[in-house]
């Protein structure tokens, strides 16, 4: 009897399991993520550290999913968060919706060096006296 | 050269768990040390991996030159290793068959499981992607590794890939990663997929050496008939892993309790208990608990023991002096008054509780308490010692009830997302101890004669 009991509960487990997974593939968007960041891996200089910007709701469960997808898809690269005391020379773009990311970018003092495209855009940190 | 980073260390692993155990039956000892090469294999390598990254020494090739040391050595041990007990293997149970077909099919659906995983979400789950795969990628990159410990936070939602938790993990999938050369998800999949079944198969072997065969075979088939424990696989995080080492120190060290301590395998417990504070923090408390119990009631044959812990604890003691970033990781007050204000609450007592019992647990706790009533407590020799093998789970059980009723972060989500993990890393060691403390089928049936084992060697 309990060895019936383990099987149908693996059974259990098995479907819940299944079901989880089918009902929502790629959950996360990491496939989604490789994709749109395809293109920009080959741009990064290897192993950097960088600035990330995005126009999701700062603290948002979308931002920090976006955020997560985004480096887990970029390392061994490191995304930090732009602040005036984080020095990089490299940032990425990465939005939810088209926009002027020239302008965008300018506003933070950066200059655009390709729209990638798919929201995924890179930029170089301005050099004092530029 | 993935396959001989992920392969070296598991025959390491095997070569030592082999080179110091001697049980009976044999089969029982040959599933013992499958899930022990998991164990030791894993953490290993993972240990090596940190060392050769701080000393500027990581590369694939001397990474592999480092594996084949360690299996060597392994080996030499395995040379030496201690003859099979003598005697007799106990009278096969007509009903042993029953146990095989039940962790065929268990273990059958727990594979289909992960075949799921792997077409629908090879990455896994949030902590895979955002902590533990996300630190192997730093793991796997000399260059890059201390990306993996760095504690970069200027935003609240940024630097959450914990930098101060331990590596196991991360660690052992750096080092395949590293010697393939590239970041491919089947191996993470494939290290939860040993981790997971490593877990039956010592359940099995533990208790078929200290009970008898059927029950552990039962036991293992139950083991993965709990959604709560099962669901972890697919996922890729360190909690099924934390469960094989908890399961790996109680039920050695209740192996070399009935046999008057041996100390193989209390080493290998040992062992397990060093690694499962380089997997997770909740190793700590365990390990803590382990060894006051240890020294209390084995007193100087605990020493195996120590040396068996001292790997994984000075490692993970090096780690968290000169390389963690000061830890943020335990989210309490600190201050007396906040700990008192978050007691004075009494709805946060019970939310831990209630999180503790969830619906996942109905099956797995149907088949325990139907093996009690048929098999009943065993007082003669069972129940004393299981009482003493419970205690450092009931201490990390506690540890993590602190933990949830002083929690900093808002209490119900902290348990929603991490009670059902700890009773995921619990429930083998606790099935285990459960079925040690009750009677055999054996004594309840006819049994049949088998012929004698293998003369020791």
């Amino acid at each position: 009897m309990i060895a019936l009991l383990a099987v149908a509960g693996a059974f259990q487990s098995y479907r819940l399991t299944a079901l989880a997974l089918e009902s929502e593939p790629d959950q996360f968007a990491l496939a989604l993520s490789e994709t749109r960041f395809a293109a920009l891996k080959g741009k990064l200089p290897p192993n950097v550290r960088c600035g990330y910007l995005t126009d999701l709701p700062p603290g948002s469960y979308q931002e920090s999913l976006a955020f997560r997808a985004a480096q887990y898809t970029l390392a061994p690269a490191f995304l930090v968060s732009l602040s005036p005391n984080v020095k990089v020379d490299w940032v990425v773009g990465n939005f939810s919706q088209p926009q002027d990311f020239a302008a965008l970018g300018a506003a933070q003092g950066l200059d655009l060096v390709q729209d990638l495209g798919q929201g995924v855009v890179l930029y170089r940190v301005r050099k004092a006296g530029q | 050269m993935a396959l001989p980073s992920l392969l070296l260390p598991l025959a390491a692993g095997w070569l030592t768990a082999r080179g110091l155990l001697n049980f009976r039956p044999v089969w029982a000892l040959h599933f013992t040390c499958a899930g022990l090469a998991v164990a030791l294999g894993a953490g290993w390598a993972s240990l090596l991996q940190l060392l050769l990254l701080w000393t500027g020494l990581a590369q694939p090739v001397t990474a592999l030159g480092a594996d084949v040391l360690v299996c060597a050595g392994a080996f030499l041990l395995f040379r030496k290793n201690v003859a099979l007990e003598t005697g007799e293997d106990r009278p096969a149970c007509p009903w042993n068959w029953i146990g095989w077909v039940a962790l065929v099919l268990t273990a059958g659906l727990c594979l289909a499981g992960f075949a799921a995983g792997w077409e629908y979400n090879p990455h896994g789950y949030w902590d895979a992607f955002s902590i533990w795969n996300l630190r192997a990628k730093w793991m796997a990159t000399p260059e890059a590794w201390r990306y993996a410990i760095e504690a970069t936070a200027p935003v609240a939602n940024f630097g959450v890939a914990h930098p101060g938790y331990p590596l196991l993990l991360s660690g052992f999938v750096g080092h395949i990663w590293m010697a393939g050369g590239s970041f491919d998800p089947v191996w993470p999949m494939v290290v939860s997929v040993l981790f997971t079944l490593a877990v039956p198969a010592l359940l099995a072997g533990l208790l078929a050496a200290g009970r008898s065969t059927l029950v552990g075979l039962t036991a293992a088939a139950v083991a993965l008939s709990a959604d709560i424990f099962v669901l972890q696989g697919p996922r890729l995080y360190s909690d099924i892993p934390l469960a094989l080492y908890l399961l790996g120190a109680v039920g050695l060290m209740a192996v070399s309790w009935q046999r008057g301590w041996h100390a193989g395998a209390l080493a290998l417990a040992g062992a397990c208990t060093g690694l499962a504070c380089w997997t997770k923090n909740e190793g700590i408390p365990f390990a803590v608990a382990m060894g006051g119990l240890l020294a209390w009631a084995a007193r100087r044959q605990a020493l195996p023991f120590a040396g068996g812990a001292l790997p994984g604890v000075a490692v993970m003691a090096a780690f968290r002096l000169a390389l963690a970033p000061p830890d943020r990781e335990v989210q309490l007050p600190s201050t007396l008054a906040g700990v008192l204000e978050k007691l004075s609450e009494p709805a946060r007592w019970w939310v831990p509780i209630a999180g503790y019992a969830q619906k996942e647990w109905l099956i797995p706790l149907v088949c325990v308490a139907v093996a009690a009533w048929t098999l009943r407590v065993n007082r003669q020799e069972g129940l004393a010692r299981a009482r003493w093998l419970a205690l450092p789970l009931v201490v990390l059980l506690m540890a993590g009830y602190a933990a949830f009723l002083l929690t900093t972060s808002d209490q119900k989500w902290h348990v929603n997302t991490a009670a059902s993990r700890l009773i995921a890393q619990l429930w083998p060691a606790t099935l285990f101890v459960a079925m040690w403390a009750m009677g055999r089928p054996e004594d309840f049936a006819e049994t049949v004669p088998v012929k004698s084992g293998k003369r020791a060697r």
